[in-house]
């Protein structure tokens, strides 16, 4: 989960992180190898990638900031647009669909009042939306992955008590 | 060795080779985007499909640019299933094309252009609204990029991978949003960037220095060599309007492969700069004077002539530049050390940075044939290092600079007020010439035809892309008058061909190579001169 | 016929505490392990795998022995095992199953596997979006590790295999084995091309075997029991047992253990059957990419042949199931929104065409296509499908099943958005 180390500097890897990405780097024949495992780690910390430390990032696993770029457009994950304090991936692919994905969208939209297509956040930081191609949790259609948590069996009429838990447990 | 037949042709290759290697050596094209032979293998643009007839695979066609070649494999590249798998191709990669040739850079040698003119459509059938790109966007000073254009076939970030060595681009995003991309805040920093403005097959990526210069098919192509740094890269000069318009690497496997440095490439604005010189000059009353060329050819060989008769050559000092062709270094010599017996013969060194791939450190393009051909002081004699002090000591007194000066060395410079005389030929009105009292309208490389000689060995020709200004004159031609001021009695010697020839007879490393088979358009340009090769 | 589940890769995952080292050595966790590891020889387990002809539960239903077979014989460089753990074919969730309730089966099942192929290292590629699934592999690696499962000197052998969890973030595509060699190495996920084969030339540009999870968590049963044992389960074409996930229109969607051959109707019933007590309209078996079937060509047995004969796959045994409100139009745009989202982007058909055949989707399903669109539409993927010799990977030619199949069987629904210009079902 984010920390209060909040914003991310130039620097890197940041020194509460470090420890835990050379354990990363640790696990593969070569540095680069880590490169998506410790985005994941960043997005995390960060809510997104920050630009200032793909430079950084690339000095540190010894590729060139141009790779790392051309990495993290290519994951749906990482994003560069800060998220949401709480980000919701609101399955959309076909097992959600046919029970009801669309509606449930439509009223998390309605009730945040952000726009999961234009990547919105509301305005207090607190929530983002995106739509998220099959969660690989089709037997609890339609379904929802925020926070490391996941919803499932969703409707419209029960996206108020997700929002509420995330909201009741915090950043 | 694998034996397989390509359109019904046999052919036996080495191990490994793909069949798009094999085609091309029974002389048969298969299209390509995404494979350059310089490069790894991408197989991602699938234009190179092929039927595969036998061994049978699961599928009919499949690209030849990854497929290796087995005993007994039987390929078509123009049967009814490989055409139809091109054209299916040409169909997407044209979906979000913004067809817009009339205002693109590529047209006329667009691999876009070629290959639907083979194989496309006649008509669209996609009623859709087309995917917006960046456009514009600035790779670097010299290179433009349009993704809108682009088809992805990534020659260029390989190439900047594989072959500058550092992955300096990348494709971004994801799917037909896909689209090249340099870091943020960064641009393409390699000295040898702008080759991927030639490997790019479509108008993507486009030279800032020619965009919208000229249209490709008005432009004279001239094989030559660039005299940049004595690598000497194979180059094709684009002219038009009697002005370079653009240089662009030639094959050449044995010295540039497909490539050459930006510097190179964009090293050819002087030839077209406002001091270069239209006509000799003679010094008249304390000032330099417009002179007929042939008048002043005569009157700098009086010079030299009436100094060694009255003076011996010892006092005389030759400057030859490592810059002028083998040939034109070959008289200079036989003018200088043959006819006025000048021992005091020296080059002026050029020397910068260099790297372990094309760029040398020395940048005169010739350094090896003027070694070759004894442009060096002989023992005792004075070189360029002592040239000065020499004329301060009085043992100098006379100097002839062949294509050269001294602008870079105030000493040399201020020297040569206290010379008894100065015979200049260069191409531009340096401040050494200024100081002449001869000055002979030479030309610069793209005017004139000859050989230069490279680090490694490699004789390569120049050829004439664009004429030179006002009455100038090819090197060649000014000191081959100079010889026949001086021996009027024998056949006069300015063709190349000719002088290449004498060159050979004289000089053991240039034997054995024929003037002739250093022109070619496709192939071997360049022979190794034999001394060069320990 | 009512038929019964034969768990035995979801054995106990009822229980709360499925997960656990404790539970998983109970039931007789770890002793294929320690059988393989102290009474066999590398090629002996290899020969036994191969012997049970386990075809790949990713999909592709490869034999599992014999592509570990295809490793070069001679070899200097480090072999690697990598678990395909990249489950993001949509209606699929069996992988997710094993991982979170049994991770000491797909643990046990690679340390097998990397005994048997002379791997050292192995890595688990989970997909970014299976935090769950990361966690529990996490945790049962640390406890496998403390037991002496896992590590240096296994079980006292001298046998050391490292196994690792590594995060995809996002992209169907690393699902293809050579997408997630490019994704383990810490590139763009973008399948590569081949030859050379992962065997010869994969993980770091060494020997690689590449295995799906469920593949693999077949392992352990087959060494332990033997191979005979495992061929009497499922049919001839294909052993064992498989993980079906139903989902879509049914009344419990889930998870479910078969043996191979059980038949597809059956699977329907025994999750509830259609909901809400209504028809059924279609049913893709083996994931999105799959070939759709009519409700009359659902008697069907489910084992790679089978399916085969019957046109479509029994691929990754993702069942969803259609009600008869579905649009079909609506479907296809879905399945297109997919594929073309999830295309890398590197081969030219299948960036261009999937996207292509989403927008003529998607103005068809708006009530603004025409005929030809409907008939273009095919075209489009038929131009693009080349059963890998169009493109680099397999992605293209699942984009265009779905295509192919829709516009065949329900070209009738497709005409009719054209002619009432809006959906006919008013969806």
């Amino acid at each position: 989960m984010e920390t209060k180390m909040g914003e991310a500097n130039g620097a890197f890897p940041p020194e509460h992180l470090r420890e835990r990405f050379d354990a990363i780097v640790a696990r593969y024949p070569r540095r680069t190898a880590a490169l998506i495992p410790i985005l994941m780690a960043i997005q995390e910390e960060y809510r997104h990638i920050p630009r200032e430390h793909i430079e950084g990032l690339a000095e540190y696993l010894g590729c060139t900031p141009a790779h790392v770029l051309g990495v993290i457009t290519f994951y749906t994950m990482l994003s560069q647009r800060k998220r949401g304090r709480h980000h919701l991936y609101v399955c959309k692919t076909l097992s959600c669909h046919l029970r009801g994905a669309g509606e449930v969208l439509r009223a998390l939209e309605e009730k945040l009042g952000i726009r999961a297509d234009r990547g919105e956040v509301t305005p207090d930081g607190e929530f983002s939306l995106e739509t998220a191609e099959c969660l690989g949790l089709c037997e609890q259609a339609p379904c929802i992955l925020a926070d490391g948590i996941r919803f499932g069996d969703v409707t419209p009429e029960t996206v108020g008590r997700i929002i509420d838990e995330l909201k009741s447990r915090g950043a | 060795m694998p034996t397989l037949t390509i359109d019904g042709r046999e052919i036996t290759v080495e191990p490994g080779t793909t069949v798009i290697r094999a085609a091309e050596m029974l002389g048969i094209h298969i299209p390509r985007y995404c494979w350059h032979p310089g490069l790894s293998i991408a197989g991602n643009c699938r234009i190179c499909q092929v039927e595969v007839v036998k061994p049978k695979l699961r599928f009919p066609c499949t690209v030849s640019c990854n497929l290796v070649a087995s005993d007994g494999m039987e390929i078509l590249t123009d049967s009814e299933a490989a055409r139809k798998a091109r054209a299916d191709v040409m169909e997407f990669l044209l979906l979000n094309h913004p067809l817009d040739c009339p205002i693109c850079d590529q047209a006329g040698e667009c691999l876009l252009q070629e290959y639907s003119y083979a194989v496309g459509r006649d008509k669209s059938r996609f009623d859709e609204e087309k995917v917006h790109k960046s456009k514009r966007v600035r790779f670097s000073e010299e290179i433009v990029y349009d993704g809108e254009r682009c088809i992805l076939c990534t020659r260029c970030v390989r190439f900047m991978k594989e072959v500058a060595g550092e992955e300096q681009l990348a494709v971004v995003e994801r799917g037909d949003h896909a689209e090249i991309a340099v870091a943020y805040g960064r641009e393409l920093t390699s000295p040898y960037s702008m080759n991927i403005v030639d490997l790019c097959p479509v108008g993507a990526l486009t030279s800032a220095d020619f965009r919208f210069k000229s249209r490709v098919w008005f432009l004279t192509n001239v094989p030559s060599t660039c005299t940049s740094c004595a690598r000497g890269c194979s180059i094709t000069v684009g002219a038009r309007w009697e002005k370079i318009q653009r240089l662009t690497p030639r094959e050449n496997p044995d010295v540039n492969r497909w490539w050459m440095c930006d510097h190179g490439r964009l090293n050819w604005k002087y030839v077209h700069a406002p001091d270069r010189l239209g006509k000799a000059l003679v010094k008249d009353a304390g000032r330099l004077a417009p002179a007929d060329t042939d008048e002043a050819v005569r009157r700098a060989h009086q010079l030299v002539n009436r100094f060694v008769t009255k003076r011996g050559a010892d006092g005389l000092f030759g400057l030859v530049s490592a810059r002028l062709t083998n040939e034109e270094i070959f008289l200079a010599r036989e003018y200088l050390a043959g006819v006025a017996g000048v021992k005091n013969l020296d080059v002026r060194p050029r020397t910068g940075e260099g790297d372990d791939f094309l760029i040398t450190a020395d940048k005169n393009p010739n350094s090896l044939g003027a070694s070759l051909i004894g442009i060096a002081p002989e023992e005792g004699a004075v070189g360029l290092e002592g040239f000065a002090e020499a004329v301060k000591a009085g043992r100098i007194r006379g100097a002839v600079f062949f294509g050269e000066d001294v602008d870079h060395d105030p000493e040399a410079l201020a020297a040569l007020d206290s010379l008894e005389f100065l015979v200049v030929m260069d191409y531009h009105l340096t401040e050494t010439a200024r100081k002449a009292d001869v000055v002979l309208p030479g030309v610069t490389w793209a005017e004139k035809e000859g050989t230069i000689t490279n680090v490694d060995g490699w004789v390569s020709r120049l050829n004439r892309a664009i004429r030179p200004p006002g009455e100038a004159r090819p090197d060649l031609s000014l000191l081959g008058g100079l010889l026949a001021a001086a021996r009027p009695e024998e056949e006069g010697l300015d063709r190349p061909e000719a002088v290449f020839e004498a060159l050979g007879k004289a000089v053991p490393a240039f034997a054995g190579i024929r003037y002739a088979d250093l022109y070619s358009r496709s192939g071997r340009v360049a022979v190794k001169a034999a001394a060069a090769a320990d | 016929m009512s038929i019964t589940e034969r768990r035995i890769l979801l054995h106990g995952i009822d229980r709360e505490d499925s997960a656990a080292i404790d539970t998983y050595l109970a039931d007789g966790g770890y002793r294929a392990l320690e059988k393989a590891l102290k009474e066999m020889q590398p090629s002996e387990v290899v020969a036994e795998v191969a012997k049970a002809r386990i075809r790949g539960r990713g999909g592709a239903g490869f034999e599992a022995g014999r592509k570990w077979g295809f490793l070069p014989k001679q070899n200097e460089k480090p072999v690697y095992l990598t678990c395909n753990g990249d489950e993001s074919e949509p209606g699929t969730f069996k992988d997710r199953h094993i991982m979170e309730r049994r991770p000491h089966l797909l643990l046990e099942g690679c340390l097998i596997t990397c005994y048997a192929i002379g791997a050292r290292t192995g890595y688990i590629y989970v997909r970014g979006e299976f935090p769950h699934a990361q966690a529990a592999l996490e945790k049962a690696i640390e406890e496998a590790r403390e037991r002496g499962y896992l590590g240096g000197d296994i079980l006292g052998t001298g046998v050391s295999i490292d196994l690792f969890v590594h995060t995809g973030a996002g992209a169907y595509v690393c699902g293809e084995e050579t997408g997630m060699l490019s994704s383990i190495e810490g590139n763009r996920g973008n399948p590569r091309l081949k030859p050379p084969f992962p065997a010869v030339e994969g993980l770091f540009r060494c020997p690689t075997i590449v295995n799906n999870v469920e593949t693999l968590s077949n392992v352990p049963f087959v060494i332990r029991e033997g191979a005979e044992e495992f061929l009497k389960l499922g049919t001839e074409d294909t052993p064992g047992t498989r993980i079906f996930c139903v989902s879509g229109h049914v009344e419990r969607p889930g998870a479910y253990e078969f043996e191979c051959g059980v038949n597809l109707k059956d699977v329907i019933e025994y999750a509830g059957g259609v909901w809400k007590g209504r028809k059924l309209k279609a049913v893709i078996p083996g994931g999105l990419s799959a070939h759709v079937l009519l409700p009359d060509e659902i008697d069907v047995a489910c084992d790679f042949g089978s399916l085969a004969r019957a046109g479509t796959i029994m691929g990754s045994c993702g069942v969803m199931v259609l009600d008869e409100t579905v649009c079909m139009v609506r479907a296809l745009q879905n399945a297109l929104e997919f594929f073309s989202h999830e295309s890398c982007g590197q081969c030219t058909p299948c960036r261009e065409g999937t996207d292509w055949a989403r927008k003529v989707v998607t103005r068809i399903e708006a009530g603004k296509g025409t005929e030809a669109d409907v008939d273009k539409l095919y075209e489009i993927a038929d131009n693009y499908e080349g059963m890998g010799g169009k493109t680099i990977c397999a992605l293209a030619d699942a984009a265009a099943w779905p295509v192919k199949s829709y516009v065949t069987k329900f070209r009738e629904e497709f005409l009719m958005h054209v002619r009432q210009g809006r959906c006919p079902l008013g969806g």
